[in-house]
C-alpha cells in the first residue's frame, strides 16, 4: 500500500509528460487528479492501519547506496509524523489539482505542469517517508527541482526563469548545510537512518566528549539547511519571487507543502536539537525575527500574491521559533493548521486573480465581496484563522507556540515579545488584504476602455475553496492547549498523538524540563487574552484605515510622517539589492577576472611562453634548415663521406 | 567451438575489433557499407564488452587475462586484462562509441570514411590502454589515442583548429614523454632488485626497496602526465581549445573517454607504485583538485560560449574525481571516496558527453555556439529541452541522478579524511548549479529574441537515439548505482584499502554459460 | 664460363654509377631526373652487391639485391606519385620550389 502512494504521482507524472497524447487538456487534468486522489486513499490506508497500532512500520525498498561502509537503503517509514505529513501532502495536494484544472485553463501546455505538479507530489513523499537521510535528501532536493521548474513554468517571461533559478540556488545553499549535516552524522554515528540514530540518542543516558560539540555543529549545518527549504533568514529571499509561479503552485509548494520541510526535518530529528541546546537558541531567535521581519514587509506591499508570501515566510519563522524553543509538537501542529489556511488564502488570492484577468495589485481591487460572494466567504474564514481569532485554527496552534516560547527559560519573555508584535502586525496586514480586495468601493479604471464584470469561479475551483475553509476551522480543535481542554475535560490531541515520536533523549532531560513542568494557568490565560485583544486592535485599526477610499492607512501615515521608513518597508530592506551587490556581483566580477586574466593570460600565457621559449631558442640551431633539398642532399652526402672516412682510421 | 574461442580471447577481441574495422572501412569503396560496416563493428565491441560484463565475477581480482610474450628477451609482454576499475570505463567507451557513429551518420563535410575508421582506431586505443597490464603496451596504446585525435580536432575542427590540436598534442605529449622516461627508470629499478626484465604491471606492483629520492620523481613524473590528462589545474588551458575546436563527436569522446584516462592512469599506475609518495602528494593533490573545482566552475559560469562553458565544466568535475582519489584516511584511501571517483568518471562521460551532443545539435542547425544567439528554445525545441535539462540535472549532481552518487560519495569519504577539503569541494556542488542552470535559462527560457529560432526543428529521430539513452542512464544511474557498483565494489575496495602494498591476483576465466549476472561463487559449485 | 671479371673493375664502375647519381641527385632542379638518379644510385648498390656475391660465393647478395630492386620498384612508384601531386600543387616539378622546411 505504501508503496501506491508513491507510485501513483510518479506514475501521474511519466503519463502527463512522456506517454500521454498532449492535446486534450481535459485527460491530463484527469490524470494527474486521479493520480494524487489515488494517492491520497492509498495514504489514509496507510494512516489508518498505522494509527491503529501506533507501532512505526519500516518498508525496505532495495539496497540504494552501498559504498565501503556507507550504506542508504532506499527504505520508508510510517510513523505520526511521516502519517501525517502524506496526508497533509496528498489531501491538500487533491484539492489544488482539482483547483488548478479550472485556473490552468488557458494554459496550452497544461500536460507540462501538471507533470510537475505530480512529479512535485511524489517528491514530496518521499522527502517526508524517508527513513535515512539520503532518501529525505533526494526529496528535498527533487521538490526544489520541481519548484524551480513551476515557479519559471511561464519561461517566455525572463523575470519567471529568473525567479525560479534564484530559488534553486538559494535553496542550494541550504543543501549544503544539510550535506555536511550529513557527513558529520555518518563521521560521528557511522549510521545515517533515523530508526537508528534515534534509538542510539535514546539509549545514552549521557553525552560524552566530543559528542556534545558535534551535535552542535551537526545540528546548526541541518539548520541551514532549514533555512534553505523553509525560507529564514537569511536565505528568505527566493520565497517571494517564486510567486512568480501559478497560484495553485504557490499554494501546494510555497505555502503549504515544500516550505514546511525544514520544520519536518527538525522534527524528524528532533532528538539532536534537543542534545544541542545552543543551536536551539539559534534556532529560536532566527525564528522570532524571521517572523518580525516578514510581518513588517508585509504591512505595505500591495500585490497581493507577495503579501501571502510574506505572511508564509512569518508563519514559518513561528514554526521555527517553536522548534527553537523545543515545542516540536506545536510546531507540526502549526505546520497542519498553517498548510489549511494558507492554501486556502493563495488559492482564494488565485480566484481574484483569475477573476480580474491576472491583475494583482490590490490597490485596482475593491468591492469585489459582491461578485465573489463564495470567495469572499472562504476567505474571510481564512484571515480568520491566520490571524488567530479564537475558534479558528490559527488561534490554538499560535497561542500554543506564544506560550511555549514565553515559558523557554533564555531570553524566553524576549522571543515571546517578537512573536507578539508579529502576531499584531499579521492581523493587521491579513485585514487590510481582505479589505482592500473585497469592500470598499470598486476601483475605477479611468483608462481601461473594456470593463469586464468580474464572475464568480466555476464549482471545480470554489469546491476545494469551500473544504480548505472547513478545515480550517475544524483542524484547530485537533491541538486545543491542555489548560483550555481541561475545561471540557480533555486533552491535547495533537501533542499526545506525537508523543510517541518526539521526546527529549535522557541526555538532554535536565535542560528541557520547563516543558514539562506546572505552570501557572492564570499566566497562560492572561497571554491568551493579551493576544486576542492585540489582534482585535489591530484588525479594528486595519478596518477603520481601509475600508473607505481615499485609503489612509498605514501607507499614507508613514507616507506622511516617515517616508524613509515607509520607502525601506516597501523595498523589503533592500535585502535583494545588498546580496545583490554585496555577493553575486563581486562573484561574477572575480569569475570574468578568473577567466580573461588569470586563465587566459596568466596560466595559458605561461603554457605559451614555454612555446615561444623553445621556438625562440630553437632558432639559435635552424640557420642551416635552408629549405633546399641538394643542400640536404649535400650534407648527408658529405656526412657519410665523413663517417666513412673516419671508420677507414 | 567459435564462441569459446571469442570467450577465451575476450579482451583481445575487444581491444582490436575497432582496429580491424576501421582498417576495413578505409578499404570499403562504397561509403554507405563503410558506415554500415563501422557502425557494426562498434556494435559488436559492445557486445564484447557486454560479454565481459556478464561474466565478470564480483572480486578484485585480474579477469579475461590474456598474456603473450611480445619481445621475451627484453621482458615486454602482449598482457591485457580486466579488474573493477577499469570494467565500467570500457563499457562505457564502447557505448559512446556506438552512439557516436550514430551521432556523426550525417556528417557534414568531406572524408567521412576516415572520420568514422578515426574513431575505431582511437576506441582500440583507448580499450588497449584500459585493459593493458604491461607497461610498455600501455604506454603504446596511451601514445596511439592521441593520433586520431589529433587528425579528429586538425582536420574537422573550427576556425582555430591547428592551433588547438597542436596545443593538445604538445601538451600531452610533454607528460606522455616524461612518463616513459620514468617507465624506462622504472623498468631498470626492477632489473636491479629481482634480476630479470619486466614490464608486466603487477610484478612491477611488487617493488618494495626503491629509494625514496627516486621514488619521489617516478611518482611526479607520472602524476604529471595523468594530471595534463585529467586536466588537473593548472595544467587545463588545452582543454578550452580542444574542447571548443573539435567536432561534436571528438568532444564527447574526448570529454566522455579519454580524460578519464587520466584519472584511471592515477588510480592503476601512480598511486600503487608509489604509494610513499603518493601518502606525501595527497594533500598536494587535493587542493589542486578544490582549486579545479572552484576555478573551473567560475570560469565557466561567465563563458559566452555553450561549448566552453561546458569544457571548463569538465575541469570543475574531474576535480571531484581527483578529490575522491586523494582522500587518504589512516593510511587508506576512504572507500566511499574512491568508490565516488570511480562512478563520477562514468556519470561525467555521460553527462558531459551528452551536454555536448546537445550542444552540437543546435550548432548544426544555427552554426553558432554563442548563448546569446540562443534564447526560448524551450518552446520551438520542447523535447531538447527536456533532454539538456536532464542532462544539466546530471551535471549538478541532483538526487536521482548518477552525478549525486558520485559527488556525495566523494564528499563523504572526503570529509572522514579532510572536513576542509569536503567543504570546499561542496561549494562546487553550489557554482555547478550556477553555472548550469545558466547555460538553461540563456538557451532554453526567455523570449525568443533571433527570429530564425523561431522555426528551429526540434531532435530529430537519429538524435534522439543518441540522446535518450544517455538520458536513461543519467537516471538510471541514479537510480539504481548497486546494478553499475556491485560488480566492481571489490575491486575499488581492494585498491583503497591496500594501495601501499598493492597486488593484484590474475583470476581463472569462468567457464562459458556458468556465472550468470552478478553471482559470485557459483563457479567453483 | 668465361674467364671472371675482376672484382675491382665491378667496384670502379659501382662507384662511377653512384657518383653520377649523387651528382644528379645534388646537382639536377628536376624532380624526375631526381628521382633517375636515386635509381642509379640503388642500381649502383646493387652492382656491389651482387659482385661481392660472386666473389665470396654465396647467394646472400644475390637475395639482398632482389630486395632492393623491389624496394626500388616500391620507390619509384610512390615517388612519381609524390611528383605527380607536386606537380598539380606547384604547376611544376623544380626542386627549389619545395622549401617548406625551411626553419
Amino acid at each position: 500500500m505504501i508503496w501506491m502512494v508513491l507510485l501513483f504521482p510518479l506514475l501521474g507524472a511519466l503519463l502527463n509528460g512522456f506517454l500521454l497524447p498532449r492535446r486534450s487538456k481535459l485527460l491530463s487534468h484527469g490524470v494527474a487528479v486521479a493520480a494524487v486522489a489515488g494517492a491520497f486513499a492509498c495514504a489514509c490506508c496507510v494512516f489508518l492501519e498505522f494509527f491503529a497500532t501506533r507501532h512505526s512500520h519500516l518498508y525496505f525498498g532495495f539496497n540504494w547506496l552501498q559504498a565501503g561502509k556507507f550504506t542508504a537503503p532506499f527504505e520508508l517509514v510510517v510513523d505520526q509524523l511521516s502519517g501525517l505529513m502524506i496526508l497533509i501532502i496528498t489531501g491538500i495536494g487533491t484539492l489544488i489539482h482539482i483547483y488548478a484544472g479550472g485556473y490552468m485553463k488557458e494554459e496550452v501546455t497544461t500536460y507540462r505542469f501538471f507533470a510537475y505538479l505530480n512529479l512535485f507530489v511524489f517528491m514530496m513523499l518521499l522527502l517526508v517517508l524517508g527513513n535515512n537521510l539520503l532518501v529525505m535528501f533526494v526529496g528535498w532536493e527533487g521538490v526544489g527541482l520541481c519548484s524551480y521548474l513551476l515557479i519559471g513554468y511561464w519561461f517566455q517571461e525572463e523575470a519567471n526563469a529568473k525567479a525560479g533559478m534564484k530559488a534553486f540556488l538559494v535553496n542550494r545553499i541550504g543543501d549544503i548545510g544539510f550535506l555536511i549535516g550529513i557527513f558529520l552524522t555518518y563521521k560521528h554515528f557511522g549510521t545515517v537512518s533515523f530508526s537508528e540514530l534515534s534509538s542510539w540518542m535514546n539509549l545514552m543516558p549521557t553525552l560524552a566528549e566530543p559528542y556534545p560539540k558535534a551535535l552542535f555543529w551537526i545540528t546548526l549545518s541541518f539548520f541551514i539547511g532549514a533555512c534553505g527549504k523553509s525560507a529564514q533568514l537569511p536565505l528568505y529571499v527566493w520565497l517571494p519571487d517564486a510567486m512568480a509561479g501559478p497560484t495553485p503552485v504557490s499554494a501546494l509548494i510555497h505555502a503549504a507543502t515544500m516550505v514546511t520541510a525544514g520544520i519536518f526535518m527538525m522534527t524528524r530529528l528532533s532528538f539532536f536539537f534537543y542534545a544541542a541546546p545552543d543551536t536551539m537558541l539559534i534556532v529560536a531567535c532566527v525564528g522570532a525575527l524571521t517572523a518580525l521581519f516578514a510581518a513588517t514587509i508585509a504591512l505595505v506591499q500591495t500585490d497581493i500574491k507577495k503579501v501571502l508570501a510574506y505572511s508564509t515566510v512569518s508563519q514559518l519563522g513561528y514554526m521555527v521559533l517553536a522548534c527553537g524553543v523545543g515545542a516540536f509538537d506545536a510546531g507540526v501542529f502549526h505546520l497542519l493548521t498553517h498548510a489549511c489556511f494558507k492554501a486556502l488564502l493563495f488559492l482564494g488570492a488565485g480566484s481574484v486573480i483569475f477573476a480580474m484577468h491576472h491583475e494583482q495589485d490590490m490597490r485596482r481591487m475593491g468591492g469585489l465581496r459582491k461578485h465573489l460572494p463564495i470567495t469572499h466567504g472562504v476567505m474571510l474564514v481564512g484571515v480568520l484563522a491566520i490571524i488567530g481569532v479564537p475558534g479558528f485554527s490559527g488561534f490554538f496552534s499560535k497561542d500554543e507556540i506564544l506560550w511555549k516560547a514565553f515559558i523557554f527559560p533564555t531570553y524566553g519573555p524576549i522571543l515571546w515579545g517578537i512573536g507578539f508584535l508579529a502576531a499584531g502586525c499579521t492581523a493587521f496586514y491579513m485585514v487590510r488584504l481582505l479589505c482592500l480586495t473585497f469592500y470598499g468601493t470598486p476601483y475605477q479604471d479611468k483608462s481601461a476602455h473594456h470593463h469586464h464584470h468580474p464572475h464568480e469561479t466555476p464549482w471545480y475551483m470554489w469546491g476545494p475553496l469551500v473544504v480548505l475553509a472547513l478545515l480550517s476551522i475544524g483542524v484547530g480543535y485537533l491541538g486545543v492547549p491542555d489548560f483550555l481542554a481541561h475545561l471540557v475535560g480533555g486533552h491535547n490531541l495533537f501533542a499526545h498523538y506525537l508523543e510517541g515520536l518526539i521526546y527529549i533523549p535522557a541526555s538532554a532531560q535536565g535542560a528541557w524540563g520547563h516543558l514539562h513542568a506546572e505552570h501557572a494557568h492564570e499566566l497562560e490565560w492572561g497571554l491568551m487574552l493579551s493576544s486576542v485583544a492585540l489582534v482585535t486592535l489591530a484588525a479594528g485599526t486595519a478596518v477603520f484605515c481601509y475600508t473607505n477610499r481615499p485609503v489612509r492607512g498605514v501607507a499614507s501615515f508613514l507616507g506622511g510622517h516617515f517616508p524613509r521608513l515607509h520607502q525601506l518597508l516597501l523595498d523589503k530592506y533592500r535585502v535583494d539589492e545588498c546580496y545583490q551587490r554585496k555577493i553575486v556581483t563581486p562573484l561574477a566580477e572575480i569569475s570574468t577576472f578568473l577567466w580573461q586574466v588569470v586563465d587566459v593570460r596568466v596560466i595559458n600565457g605561461c603554457v605559451n611562453w614555454v612555446g615561444y621559449l623553445l621556438m625562440g631558442t630553437s632558432g639559435i640551431a635552424s640557420f642551416r634548415m635552408t629549405g633546399s633539398l641538394h643542400r640536404y642532399g649535400f650534407w648527408v652526402l658529405a656526412g657519410t663521406v665523413c663517417v666513412l672516412i673516419i671508420s677507414c682510421f | 567451438m567459435l564462441l569459446l574461442w571469442i570467450h577465451s580471447h575476450i579482451a583481445t577481441l575487444t581491444i582490436f575489433t575497432p582496429l580491424l574495422v576501421a582498417a576495413l572501412v578505409v578499404l570499403c569503396p562504397s561509403l554507405w557499407v563503410a558506415k554500415w560496416l563501422a557502425l557494426l563493428g562498434a556494435g559488436a565491441c559492445f557486445l564484447e564488452s557486454v560479454h565481459m560484463w556478464h561474466y565478470f565475477v564480483p572480486g578484485s581480482g585480474l579477469q579475461f587475462t590474456e598474456m603473450h610474450a611480445w619481445l621475451p628477451q627484453w621482458g615486454i609482454q602482449y598482457f591485457v586484462g580486466v579488474d573493477g576499475i577499469s570494467l565500467l570505463l570500457i563499457m562505457l567507451s564502447t557505448f559512446l562509441t556506438c552512439l557516436l557513429l550514430i551521432g556523426a551518420w550525417n556528417f557534414e563535410g568531406k572524408g567521412q570514411k576516415t572520420f568514422f575508421a578515426l574513431l575505431l582506431f582511437l576506441e582500440s586505443g583507448m580499450l588497449g590502454a584500459l585493459m593493458a597490464f604491461d607497461l610498455v603496451f600501455f604506454y603504446v596504446c596511451w601514445e596511439v589515442m592521441l593520433i586520431p585525435m589529433y587528425f579528429i580536432i586538425g582536420v574537422w575542427g573550427g576556425k582555430n583548429r591547428i592551433y588547438a590540436t597542436t596545443k593538445f598534442i604538445l601538451y600531452t605529449a610533454f607528460g606522455s614523454l616524461l612518463m616513459l622516461v620514468a617507465a624506462i627508470s622504472l623498468y631498470l629499478l626492477y632489473k636491479k632488485e629481482f634480476g630479470v626484465y619486466s614490464t608486466n604491471v603487477l610484478d612491477l606492483y611488487r617493488l618494495s626497496g626503491l629509494p625514496a629520492a627516486s621514488q619521489f620523481w617516478l611518482f611526479c613524473a607520472f602524476a604529471l602526465a595523468f594530471a595534463i590528462k585529467i586536466p588537473l589545474w593548472p595544467f587545463h588551458t588545452w582543454l578550452p581549445h580542444a574542447h571548443t575546436e573539435a567536432p561534436t563527436t571528438g568532444s564527447v569522446i574526448l570529454a566522455g573517454v579519454m580524460l578519464k584516462m587520466g584519472t584511471y592512469g592515477l588510480l592503476r599506475f601512480a598511486i600503487p607504485l608509489f604509494p610513499a609518495v603518493f601518502l606525501d602528494f595527497a594533500p598536494v593533490l587535493s587542493v589542486l583538485g578544490v582549486i579545479g573545482i572552484i576555478y573551473g566552475a567560475l570560469v565557466a559560469w561567465q563563458q559566452p560560449d555553450a561549448k566552453k562553458m561546458v569544457a571548463y565544466s569538465s575541469v570543475s568535475h574531474l576535480g571531484f574525481v581527483v578529490v575522491g582519489s586523494c582522500a587518504v584516511l589512516h593510511s587508506m584511501i576512504s572507500p566511499e571516496a574512491l568508490t565516488g571517483a570511480v562512478y563520477q568518471m562514468i556519470n561525467h562521460g555521460v553527462s558531459t558527453g551528452m551536454l555536448f551532443f546537445l550542444v552540437g545539435v543546435l550548432y548544426d542547425r544555427r552554426h553558432t555556439r554563442l548563448l546569446d544567439d540562443f534564447g526560448g528554445l524551450a518552446r520551438p525545441m520542447p523535447w531538447f529541452a527536456v533532454l539538456l535539462i536532464i542532462a544539466t540535472l546530471g551535471s549538478v549532481g541532483l538526487p536521482g541522478t548518477g552525478g549525486f552518487v558520485g559527488e556525495f560519495l566523494i564528499l563523504l569519504g572526503t570529509f572522514q579524511s579532510n572536513p576542509a577539503i569536503a567543504i570546499l569541494a561542496s561549494l562546487g556542488v553550489l557554482l555547478g548549479a550556477v553555472y548550469m542552470l545558466t547555460l538553461c535559462r540563456k538557451i532554453l527560457f526567455g523570449p525568443v529574441t533571433h527570429k530564425e529560432n523561431e522555426s528551429l526543428q526540434d531532435v530529430s529521430w537519429r538524435e534522439a537515439l543518441v540522446l535518450a539513452p544517455l538520458a536513461v542512464l543519467v537516471i538510471a544511474m541514479g537510480v539504481q548505482p548497486g546494478f553499475f557498483l556491485d560488480r566492481v565494489r571489490p575491486s575499488i575496495d581492494h585498491l583503497a584499502k591496500t594501495y601501499s602494498e598493492y597486488r593484484l591476483e590474475r583470476v581463472e576465466l569462468p567457464p562459458l554459460g556458468c556465472c550468470k549476472g552478478g553471482c559470485s561463487n557459483g563457479c567453483e559449485e | 664460363m668465361s674467364a671472371m671479371v675482376p672484382i675491382e673493375h665491378s667496384l670502379i664502375l659501382a662507384f662511377l654509377l653512384f657518383f653520377i647519381g649523387a651528382a644528379g641527385v645534388l646537382i639536377r632542379r628536376n624532380l624526375i631526373t631526381v628521382l633517375m638518379s636515386i635509381e642509379l644510385m640503388l642500381n649502383s648498390a646493387n652492382l656491389l652487391f651482387v659482385a661481392a656475391s660472386r666473389q665470396v660465393g654465396n647467394v646472400e647478395g644475390q637475395v639482398m639485391m632482389s630486395f632492393v630492386i623491389l624496394i626500388a620498384a616500391c620507390e619509384a612508384a610512390i615517388g612519381l606519385a609524390m611528383v605527380i601531386a607536386i606537380f598539380r600543387r606547384y604547376g611544376n616539378i623544380k626542386t627549389e620550389f619545395l622549401r617548406a622546411l625551411r626553419g
